[in-house]
């Protein structure tokens, strides 16, 4: 397992002896940090760093804003430009590389458990059929993690002012209508664009990919756990 | 001007690596080592974007300890580098002091 995972978790457990309202800030400067340029090993350093403080001060009966100042964003702006990140293009397109990869994978396997699955359960699988991958299934696949990758950044960006900030019904009322449009939208993609089959290949192969992905990812949820006990 | 805290900003770096080229210590000790030689408006959370900087810099080298109070502490201590730029620091603090109290001689008796 790699040092940023082993310290994601250690941090994880550690984070839940916080208060409700340190760990409020904790985590509005997590998700500030995390779309921040500063690459994963140093952000889990960093957010190892102001956890440990944080519950040092907890111990001790300080607040967290006397200790850094009630501007927790402008902390957090200081942190990120003692570090002065390098922007890395290629390190930032293999990121989303992996990412894409990954839900693909996901993707394939929702389609296959809906498709073929209770075939392959009543034993009437023919294993010679083809797979196809359709421009409505990598229409719908590039669209939610667009989507996603938008989303986690707004938040992330402003998560010290959305902390603060208390939705009326009207917002929260927009945004479930937009949130509805988005996802209708993206259904009425993958219908409308399912007949154009991308990619034809033996169901054998969509099998051994989708076994492969959840064996590689259960073999590293075994490893961290492992290693947590160790 | 007058400002305390302005003053601080281009000197507090310094400051932080004479306490750790002492012992190594971890950012709390540093936060109230410095208060106690009177630079109150300073606290762990404030000289942690620092650290960060001198460590980023290679100045100084940090190590995790166990603590019998809690979670593990961030021990630092002086490299090689961080001797010298202390040094560094050191000399011209000297020049940039004995200017500024060259100018402040008379500072106060002309008045009298």
């Amino acid at each position: 397992m790699s040092k940023a995972e082993r310290e994601r978790k250690e941090n994880f457990e550690l984070g839940k002896s916080l208060t409700k309202g340190n760990g409020i800030i904790f985590t509005d400067i997590v998700c500030y940090l995390r779309v921040s340029d500063i690459n994963e090993v140093e952000q889990e350093e960093i957010i190892s760093d102001i956890l440990r403080m944080f519950l040092d001060w907890q111990e001790e009966g300080k607040s967290v804003g006397n200790m850094v100042g009630e501007n927790y964003k402008k902390f957090t702006d200081d942190i990120i430009s003692a570090v002065n990140p390098k922007k890395d293009i290629f390190k930032k397109i293999k990121e989303y590389l992996v990412i894409l990869v990954g839900f693909s994978c996901l993707m394939l396997t929702i389609d296959f458990i809906f498709l073929y699955l209770p075939k392959l359960l009543k034993g009437n699988f023919d294993y010679n059929i083809t797979y196809n991958y359709t421009l409505g299934m990598l229409i719908s696949t590039l669209y939610i993690l667009i989507i996603a990758t938008t989303l986690v950044t707004y938040i992330g960006k402003n998560s010290f002012e959305l902390s603060k900030k208390h939705s009326s019904k009207l917002q929260n009322f927009i945004f479930g209508c937009s949130a509805a449009g988005l996802i209708i939208l993206s259904v009425v993609l993958t219908m409308t664009l399912r007949h154009i089959v991308i990619l034809s290949i033996n169901i054998r192969f969509v099998i051994g990919i989708i076994v492969v992905y959840w064996v590689q990812k259960g073999v590293k949820k075994i490893m961290i756990s492992v290693d947590n006990l160790s | 001007m007058g400002d305390k805290s302005q003053f601080l900003r281009g000197t507090l770096e310094g400051c932080i690596l004479k306490i750790i080229s002492d012992e190594e210590v971890y950012g709390y000790e540093i936060a109230e080592k410095l208060k106690k030689y009177g630079l109150n408006e300073v606290s762990e959370g404030t000289i942690y974007p620092l650290l960060l900087r001198l460590e980023k810099n290679g100045f100084v080298d940090s190590i995790k300890k166990e603590s019998a109070f809690g979670p593990k502490r961030k021990y630092y201590s002086l490299s090689s580098l961080g001797k010298k730029e202390l040094r560094n620091f050191y000399d011209n603090w000297e020049e940039l002091r004995d200017s500024i109290d060259r100018i402040f001689e008379d500072y106060g008796r002309k008045e009298i």
